[in-house]
């Protein structure tokens, strides 16, 4: 009676809305386990009919208390008794869930998964690394630097964002490079270390969809539509937009054939050097015709089932898809090759070699 | 003749049961359904009729046992207190099955034991005295749970430890929620800042606020306490341990159970023992008075709606020692905001990280929030208030309003002996802003009554927040307003 299972929440700014994309998954698929982690920590398992608002004081009174092992053929232990899951579905977003931190748990236990491995998880929550990676392959990018004490790398406007974490929480615009250090110093969001990039006055963001079972491939792109402001903030983004899925966006975006070609090609180059898995979503930016590669979500929210229309795909699908990939090949496979014993055979006292 | 009235004692007993455990659950357990009972049985001439008959009943039982089937009978009363509730459903959590279970062992005790003296009379008194049951239950194990609950204390304590956050306390007798929300949001740009649910601000509610919600990483969190009696707060702030207390209001809010403002004043002040800097907001006498005699003890922050105090939100402007800030939004509740503003900077933020973060205050759902509706007119939202100050404010709002103007109210409780005065000061002042009153319940009945007729507003009477709304559907068109001013739970008459 192993069956899927859906992972979401976790100690993240993202918490809630991982909640919303995890019952989402948990509904469409059926007959699945629902882990919740909670903001504290802790894991939890809960039925699959639960409605988000259960959530929203914290734990569900119904839920019950679960452990991880990270030991092979343990992970979520309920009870004493492994739960020994077909395949987990992370739908978390932001902080350890999407960072590559579960990742490397599940690996350890020896689940198999959806989405990126450990080491492509980190990658997209790691903006600096993320655009010197696609830079390095060649991908149009923006300039982009990590702020410290230094002087102004380039001229401004700046838009400055944390270094790590993947929602719009923490993103600043500033005119001039002392304005951007005193942000970063004073923001709880930039403690662990901040980029720096020009601000596109005019430009336009565009997303679209990857997924990688079972072929690679390409949602509708879309255009969400900022605010006066500027940029859009991470109330803008989530919260007035209901989980993602409602207004403030154009989809299709109209764009004229070569930008939607380029866009096409870019993203496919972006899912092999980011080494994207299951379904992901990546962000342009565009002015005057020039596209530049911004950032990837790696589990984004709702799974971007949304964007999936051209052609129409089931929510079902896209989340079966997902998990037929995670049961056909692991994310991360370990190799113990050269580690025969031969050098440990040959090797004679430790005391010797201390001396 | 005694098998036969203790079936039907056993199975009015359980309708009494799911009425008068719900009204303990919604009363935080206190023992206080006692109280409501009477309340209820004499809220309607068909309660007192049903009581009156039910007591006759019980006075002859012991004569003639077939009357205790008239005690049973009136079980199906009050009429108006639901089985299980529309507002607030009866939730069966372990606290609730334990006291059920305490509740159900004496009652079958009773029963029995008039089944082995062959008299219908305890059946029929335990019926009668079916809430005072309930009440010994929730005294006798109050100690239990205290200790069951010592668990979860531990464990929020331990957590505490190893996060290792600063912790700010709020108390008051109301704004509590609002600031903490503004605290939070102003805190948020220099810390990673976690804040305690709006609801969870009792021994059990904070534990668990912490247990499920503290983040590892968390630099700052944010606990609102409310008290129903002395030591509360201080036993909350042996484990949680605040460095900054904040207290931002008194008023006759749970009066009832303290017995005086200045009883409350004390039970609240609890909050600055062991803090190493207090926000008081010094714009009630009472609060002056206790913010000049600890600052001899302790830094503290004197804070103001008014022109006084080191931080002070007066005609929109934010003022600290003497100096303009910044603007503060039109919308925002003053006394609250000066109090978290004087939060941030006992934890050491400055001015501007304070002015940079004004701009999109939270705005609290249920206290004074305006909407427009689907029948086109405006709704002040203010359900969340108990409270006569804020009641007051409310309707300065609905003031500014053009149209016809109405104001939908069951009235203000827990007010103690003040609380007919207070609501019949309201209906008064409602009754000369407002074009039409609508009662709500039977609570206050008589008390908005009275306030009204002293204006010119025309009053309607309902008995449910339903029908109070179907009123406005049909007498409110677009360019009209109403004002919803709080809203019992209906456990309430």
């Amino acid at each position: 009676m192993s069956r899927p299972l859906v992972v979401f929440g976790g100690p993240s700014d993202e918490h809630d809305i991982s909640i919303l994309t995890g019952l989402q998954v948990a509904r469409a698929l059926g007959d699945v386990d629902v882990v919740y982690w909670s903001k504290s920590g802790d894991w939890h398992l809960v039925d699959a009919g639960m409605e988000a608002a259960d959530f929203a004081d914290g734990v569900p009174r119904k839920a019950r208390p679960l452990t991880f092992e990270a030991a092979p053929g343990r992970g979520f232990v309920f009870k004493k008794k492994p739960l020994a899951p077909t395949a987990v579905v992370v739908a978390c977003h932001g902080g350890p869930g999407e960072d590559g931190t579960l990742q490397g748990l599940l690996d350890l236990a020896g689940h198999r998964y959806t989405g990126p491995g450990q080491a492509a998880s980190a990658l997209g929550m790691d903006k600096l690394a993320f655009g010197a990676a696609m830079a390095a392959v060649g991908l149009p990018t923006l300039q982009r630097t990590l702020v410290g004490d230094g002087d102004a790398p380039f001229d401004g406007p700046y838009i400055v964002k944390p270094r790590f974490g993947g929602s719009s929480i923490g993103i600043e615009v500033a005119d001039d490079w002392d304005t951007v250090k005193a942000l970063t110093r004073s923001s709880p969001f930039m403690a662990q270390g901040a980029v720096a990039e020009p601000y596109l006055k005019g430009s336009r963001d565009l997303q679209i969809g990857v997924r990688t079972h079972p072929q690679l491939e390409l949602s509708a792109i879309e255009e969400p539509v900022r605010p006066e402001g500027g940029i859009y903030t991470y109330d803008q983004k989530y919260l007035a937009w209901g989980g993602e899925v409602s207004g403030g966006r154009q989809l299709p975006a109209q764009l004229d054939g070569a930008l939607e070609a380029e866009i096409r090609d870019l993203s496919r180059k972006v899912a092999a050097a980011a080494g994207l898995r299951g379904v992901a979503r990546i962000d342009f930016l565009e002015q005057d015709g020039k596209v530049y590669v911004n950032e990837v979500n790696t589990i984004p929210g709702s799974m971007a089932a949304y964007l999936w229309i051209d052609p129409p795909l089931s929510r079902t699908q896209l989340f079966q898809d997902m998990v037929t990939e995670a049961l056909a090949t692991p994310a991360r496979v370990f190799s113990t090759a050269g580690s025969d014993g031969t050098a440990l055979r040959n090797a004679g006292a430790i005391a010797s070699k201390l001396g | 003749m005694i098998w036969a009235v203790s079936a039907a004692a056993l199975a009015a007993g359980v309708a009494a049961a799911l009425r008068w455990l719900r009204v303990a659950q919604r009363e935080h357990y206190l023992p206080v359904v006692t109280r409501f009972a009477f309340r209820w049985w004499f809220s309607s001439g068909l309660n007192i009729a049903l009581v009156t008959f039910a007591f006759l009943c019980d006075m002859a039982a012991p004569i003639w046992g077939w009357a205790a089937m008239g005690v049973a009978a009136a079980q199906i009363g009050p009429i108006g207190l639901g089985l299980r509730g529309r507002t607030s459903k009866l939730a069966f959590t372990p606290r609730l099955i334990r006291l059920a279970v305490f509740v159900g062992l004496v009652f079958a005790a009773l029963l029995a034991f008039g089944i082995g003296i062959d008299s219908a009379a305890p059946a029929a008194s335990a019926l009668l005295l079916f809430p005072v049951i309930v009440d010994l239950g929730l005294v006798v194990l109050a100690p239990v749970e205290r200790s069951l609950g010592s668990k979860w204390v531990d464990l929020a304590q331990a957590k505490l430890e190893s996060v290792g956050p600063r912790v700010v306390a709020i108390t008051g007798s109301y704004g509590k929620t609002t600031t903490k929300a503004y605290t939070a949001h102003l805190a948020s740009g220099s810390f990673r800042t976690v804040a305690s649910p709006a609801s969870f601000n009792n021994r059990l509610g904070l534990a668990r606020a912490i247990n499920e919600g503290l983040a590892p990483g968390t630099e700052l969190f944010v606990a609102e306490m409310g008290t129903y009696g002395p030591g509360e707060i201080a036993d909350m702030c042996s484990w949680v341990r605040p460095e900054v207390a904040a207290m931002v209001s008194i008023g006759p809010v749970h009066l009832e159970r303290f017995g005086s403002e200045e009883a409350i004043v004390a039970a609240k002040s609890e909050i600055l023992d062991g803090a190493r800097v207090g926000v008081i907001c010094v714009d009630d006498p009472l609060l002056a008075e206790l913010a000049a005699k600890r600052s001899r003890d302790m830094e503290i922050i004197e804070v103001s709606a008014r022109d006084r105090g080191r931080v002070r939100v007066t005609e929109g402007k934010l003022i600290v020692d003497g100096e303009y800030v910044a603007d503060v939004p039109p919308e925002a509740f003053s006394a609250n905001l000066a109090v978290a503003v004087g939060i941030c900077l006992a934890l050491g933020m400055t001015n501007e990280d304070v002015a940079r973060r004004l701009g999109d205050l939270p705005s609290t759902p249920h206290r004074q929030t305006v909407s427009v509706g689907e029948g086109g007119f405006s709704i002040i939202d203010d359900t969340f208030n108990s409270n006569p100050a804020g009641a007051r404010r409310a309707l300065d709002v609905l003031a500014m309003m053009g149209g016809t103007k109405a104001v939908v109210t069951p009235g203000m409780v827990e007010l103690g002996r003040r609380q007919a005065e207070e609501n019949e000061a309201f209906a008064a002042a409602a009754a000369e802003v407002a074009d039409h009153i609508v009662v709500v319940g039977r609570t206050n009945r008589d008390a908005l009554l009275r306030g009204a007729a002293k204006g010119r507003a025309a009053v309607t009477v309902v008995d449910t927040r339903e029908q109070a709304v179907a009123w406005a559907r049909s007498n409110l068109g677009p360019g009209d307003a109403i004002l919803y001013e709080n809203d019992l739970p209906d456990h309430y008459p």
